[in-house]
């Protein structure tokens, strides 16, 4: 046998060795998991770990803080819930308490107290976290989106912003022009994929189903009037690969120079000052651009939970108390600089003073709406949209699909979801 | 002779079963355990953290007759055919290379073996920015030299979107196929070929009636174990395409994961992964009498 | 008559146009990624900037993986969790390889069957079932919940490989061994394995390989940042929603691989030598 082989043999032994030590007892202290979504702004996160932290030491507690990235928190999220394997705490993104309710600890004992001091949590919140009638977790913030432009390029071409999405097409197609397009993306991304359809269609007053939740409401007018909006805007101001983008393509883009327009969080205000800053100075936000029937955007409170299979509930629920109290929001929230607005309406009076281009980053909670509008919360409308089922249907349209062929198809689809024939 | 033939026929057998006990063992605890636990929850109409309720083959029922998983199946097949055929061929070319004497071949088998190293998370990463409408690599190349005015849609058109997840599982998985051939070809004795030489055979016959021949057990595995990694990749599609555009790349793989873990229906995805389990034992099974034939 | 060996331009044709080709494919990623992770930020994401050139070289994004990011623990996790698993696999897989491909017994073919079949579960299909299983057994969380359920894939793999590669080598060494009085585990561990030491690097280095990169098990089981692997560490807190920090996920991507290319290019050495000698003709 060669001598090295040998060699390693040896040193792997000597590791299992020490892997298969007891390690020292750190069984001492109770021990408590929390995972949340990484902020792309580093110092966010330190800040979160310095919290959690900051109570552990009082408690006398080990916390093991876990970063994942946000497409990989819902599968944490589902694993855990299913297999009783996963952290105390976790970081909820929108319908998930919906999903398992009984599975969440009740927090409902930790509401009075936070609303009497900082006045009513936002009702969307509300409505993401409340299943029948018990609070499954505590609202945390939410990145809402906002039409992100070039006031240069705009004023270049002599346009105001738009405020209707038939305006932003008009702009849309001047920019296209100019080499600096109006884009939104149409792919299988969870976050600005779901936001380009959801929002086009709620605007012309089209619906995935009726306020009782169940009847399906898809096939109507105003989803032609929605579905033909995209089919214009793909074919005269949008880039041609809009069907292959993810979330992070309009971000490339637009800090590229390729994009002057788009919907997305303040994120990419954000990035330009250290990853575009000649370009900085120029971007502002404005609302999403309203349709003839309203001005409403899919929403994406994230909230923390306690998982029913924690062994440390009671603890685990104060670190929660903790984290959502005030004063830990207002600072969380001042170090995300403006990108993460509050779910509390009297925490702006905690909060540092915004940067006035993010003003209208916390106007948009009042035009947010959950998948499955004007129904309330269900499972279905969640497999809806984690399917991606009304974004292909939109891809369709783009691709060539005769738009009513298109709608039938998604509402077959929709009523398998459903459970209907 | 026989008593002596005999006890060591009983010793073999003996020692046989013992050391194939370990393997067993962990491959029953955990393998075949949650394998058959998960095969029970396709049974049901298991949502995440709800248990479900028994309903036979009623998900296998509802996913035959469903559009995207045809499609879904369809791809899987196509994407193993082309992605496999093309490692093997490339990967014997490559191994014909590397086998040369040459200064600095241990820096170019080291080299070669990148693509198969980097986490695959990562180079999938990479490949997602090289095939970007506005920053990739390729487009940027092709506009500039003049080929194209507009960029090359990789993840945009269907058909462009599948050649492209093929290609990133080709240019990870040909070093599996070209160190196995290397394997191989120490083995096979200086003496053939060279006996082959002396009988006038020139590169050509010696590679297919020496080479070939002598790599035969090493290409069967080889080709087998790829088939199985390339049918149930999932990390190239999640990364790239995530199953679009308009499901035109979407993988069982990629499909049962968003099905389970998205879309909250378990015992569905679960489903959809089981049918890999049939699909596959067919292709290897075919594979193998295919070879065996060959051989005979 | 002797063979014409042709003269330079033969060997221009068949080793080096190919190679020069062979080494473009593999590495003109590597060369992006090289770039991409020493290109400052602002080069980065200008599009008028050449993707395959860099300007302003800058080590910051490899500098800040160590500084602001627990890198070096994690690739600590993943030395130790592929090590080990690797190292299982390869006994386990050793001792089935070589049971299936020399020593007759009843059920010999059904049980090698068995264990590829055992192979084709997928694991996006085991994972969820697998985390009831490891927290049962109470090593959720833990590095032990990995490099116990790795060898799930890892020992079929090596099984069926090291299989295949002791049918290659002639069964007439070990016979005579055994006819002069050798045990079978005898002739394995002295004549064998020396034998087979191409086919178990090649088997050893690929297990390392596939526990090095694989991410569904280790984002599963695992919650510690402490105990994180590589690839679900960095893809974790490196690529957050709609802004991925691509210069340190590509330095990540460099340091992840590199060391394993230069080990094996040093182990390549152990192919080169030995089989093709008078131990082969016995």
């Amino acid at each position: 046998m060669p001598k090295s082989v040998r060699r390693v043999a040896l040193l792997s032994l000597i590791l299992l060795a020490l892997v298969a030590l007891p390690g020292p007892m750190e069984a001492q202290q109770p021990r408590l998991g929390i995972t949340i979504s990484a902020w792309f702004i580093p110092a966010a996160n330190d800040l979160f770990k310095q919290m959690v932290a900051e109570w552990a030491k009082q408690k006398n507690v080990t916390v093991d803080v876990e970063l994942v990235s946000e497409g990989d928190l819902t599968p944490k999220f589902t694993t855990a819930a299913e297999t009783g394997a996963g952290p105390d705490i976790i970081q909820v993104a929108s319908l998930g308490p919906h999903l398992f309710p009984d599975k969440l600890v009740d927090v409902s004992d930790l509401v009075p107290a936070l609303e009497s001091k900082y006045g009513p949590i936002a009702q969307i919140a509300k409505d993401a976290v409340v299943v029948r009638g018990k609070w499954r977790a505590m609202p945390f913030y939410a990145t809402p989106q906002v039409l992100t432009y070039r006031e240069d390029i705009l004023k270049e071409i002599g346009e105001p912003v738009p405020d209707t999405w038939e305006d932003a097409l008009r702009v849309g197609k001047k920019l296209k022009a100019k080499g600096v397009a109006w884009g939104e993306a149409l792919g299988h991304c969870p976050v600005d994929c779901i936001t380009t359809v959801y929002s086009i269609l709620w605007a012309h007053g089209a619906k995935e189903v009726e306020k009782d939740g169940r009847t399906i409401a898809l096939n109507s007018p105003e989803t032609a009037k929605a579905l033909d909006f995209i089919k214009r805007a793909a074919a005269e101001a949008w880039p041609a690969g809009v069907v292959g983008w993810d979330n992070s393509s309009n971000n490339r883009a637009f800090l590229g120079g390729q994009l002057g327009m788009t919907v997305n969080a303040a994120t990419i205000w954000f990035a330009s000052k250290k990853q575009a800053p000649a370009i900085s100075a120029s971007i502002n936000h404005a609302p999403i651009p309203r349709g003839p029937a309203a001005r409403a955007i899919p929403f994406w409170p994230t909230s923390l939970a306690v998982f029913a299979h924690s062994k440390q509930q009671a603890l685990a629920k104060d670190l929660v108390r903790h984290l959502t109290d005030g004063p830990q929001m207002a600072r969380w929230l001042d170090s995300t600089e403006g990108a993460g607005a509050g779910l509390l309406a009297g925490l702006g009076k905690l909060e540092k003073a915004r940067d006035p281009k993010l003003a209208v980053v916390l106007k948009a909670i009042e035009w947010g709406r959950l998948p499955g509008w004007p129904g309330p919360p269900t499972r279905e409308s969640a497999e809806v949209h984690a399917k991606y089922v009304l974004v292909d249907m939109a891809q369709n349209v783009v691709k060539g699909t005769p738009i009513p062929q298109a709608i039938e198809q998604t509402v077959t689809e929709m009523k398998r979801i459903y459970g209907q024939r | 002779m026989n008593g002596g033939t005999g006890r060591l026929l009983a010793r073999d057998a003996v020692v046989g079963y013992l050391w194939v006990t370990p393997a067993l063992l962990l491959l029953g605890s955990l393998v075949a355990y949650p394998f058959l636990l998960a095969l029970y929850w396709s049974l049901t109409t298991k949502t995440a953290g709800i248990p479900g309720v028994f309903v036979g083959l009623d998900n296998y029922v509802y996913l035959l007759g469903s559009p995207t998983f045809r499609q879904t199946l369809a791809n899987t097949f196509v994407f193993t055919a082309s992605s496999v055929a093309a490692k093997l061929v490339l990967g014997m070319a490559a191994a014909l290379v590397l086998d040369q004497t040459f200064r600095g071949r241990n820096l170019a088998r080291g080299v070669f073996l990148l693509p198969w190293i980097v986490p695959t998370s990562l180079s999938a990463l990479a490949w997602l920015w090289i095939y970007d409408d506005f920053f990739g690599v390729i487009s940027r190349v092709a506009i500039d030299v003049g080929l194209r005015r507009e960029p090359i849609p990789f993840l945009s058109d269907s058909i462009l979107a599948m050649f492209a997840v093929v290609l990133v599982n080709v240019w990870r998985g040909v070093s599996f196929f070209t160190v196995s051939f290397l394997a191989g070809m120490q083995a096979v004795g200086q003496e053939l070929y060279e006996a082959a030489e002396t009988d006038g055979a020139g590169a050509a016959r010696r590679f297919w009636h020496v080479t070939l021949p002598g790599l035969r057990p090493i290409l069967a595995v080889a080709t087998l174990f790829s088939v199985v990694w390339t049918f149930s990749d999932f990390t190239i599609v999640y990364i790239i395409t995530r199953g679009g555009p308009a499901n035109s790349t979407h993988l069982l793989a990629t499909l049962a994961y968003q099905t389970a873990i998205f879309g909250g229906k378990v015992g569905e995805g679960l489903a959809i992964s089981s049918f890999m389990f049939p699909l596959l034992v067919l292709v290897i099974f075919l594979q193998l009498h295919f070879l065996r034939r060959a051989q005979s | 008559m002797a063979v014409r060996r042709g003269g330079p331009t033969r060997r221009v044709l068949v080793l080096w146009v190919p190679l020069v080709l062979l080494m473009a494919f593999t590495l003109f990623p590597f060369w992006w990624m090289l770039m991409t992770s020493i290109k400052p930020d602002t080069e980065l994401y200008d599009a008028k900037q050449s993707p395959l050139w860099v300007k302003a070289a800058t080590g910051a994004h490899y500098r800040d993986l160590f500084t602001q990011l627990p890198f070096l623990t994690w690739v600590g996790n993943s030395l130790l969790v592929s090590g080990t698993a690797t190292l299982l696999s390869l006994a386990i897989g050793t001792l089935a390889g070589y049971s299936l491909a020399r020593l007759k017994f009843r059920g010999a073919t059904t049980l090698g069957t068995i264990i590829f079949v055992a192979y084709l579960v997928p694991t996006t299909m085991l994972f969820l079932p697998l985390a009831f299983v490891v927290r049962w057994l109470g090593l959720y969380n833990t590095p032990w919940a990995l490099i116990a359920t790795y060898p799930t894939f890892l020992v079929p793999f090596c099984s069926w490989f090291l299989m295949g590669y002791f049918k290659t080598i002639p069964r007439e060494i070990e016979e005579c061994a055994i006819i002069d009085g050798c045990s079978r585990a005898q002739a394995l561990w002295r004549i064998v394995l020396p034998l087979a030491t191409p086919g178990i690097l090649s088997a050893g280095i690929f297990a390392f390989t596939f526990s090095w990169n694989e991410f569904i098990y280790a984002l599963t089981f695992v919650q510690s940042p402490s105990y994180k692997t590589i690839p679900v560490g960095v893809v974790g807190q490196l690529s957050t929603g709609d802004v991925l920090f691509w210069g340190k996920l590509m330095a990540a991507a460099v340091l992840g691989s590199v060391p394993i290319a230069l080990i094996y290019s040093a182990l390549s050495g152990h192919f080169a030598a030995g089989l093709t000698t008078g131990a082969v003709k016995g």
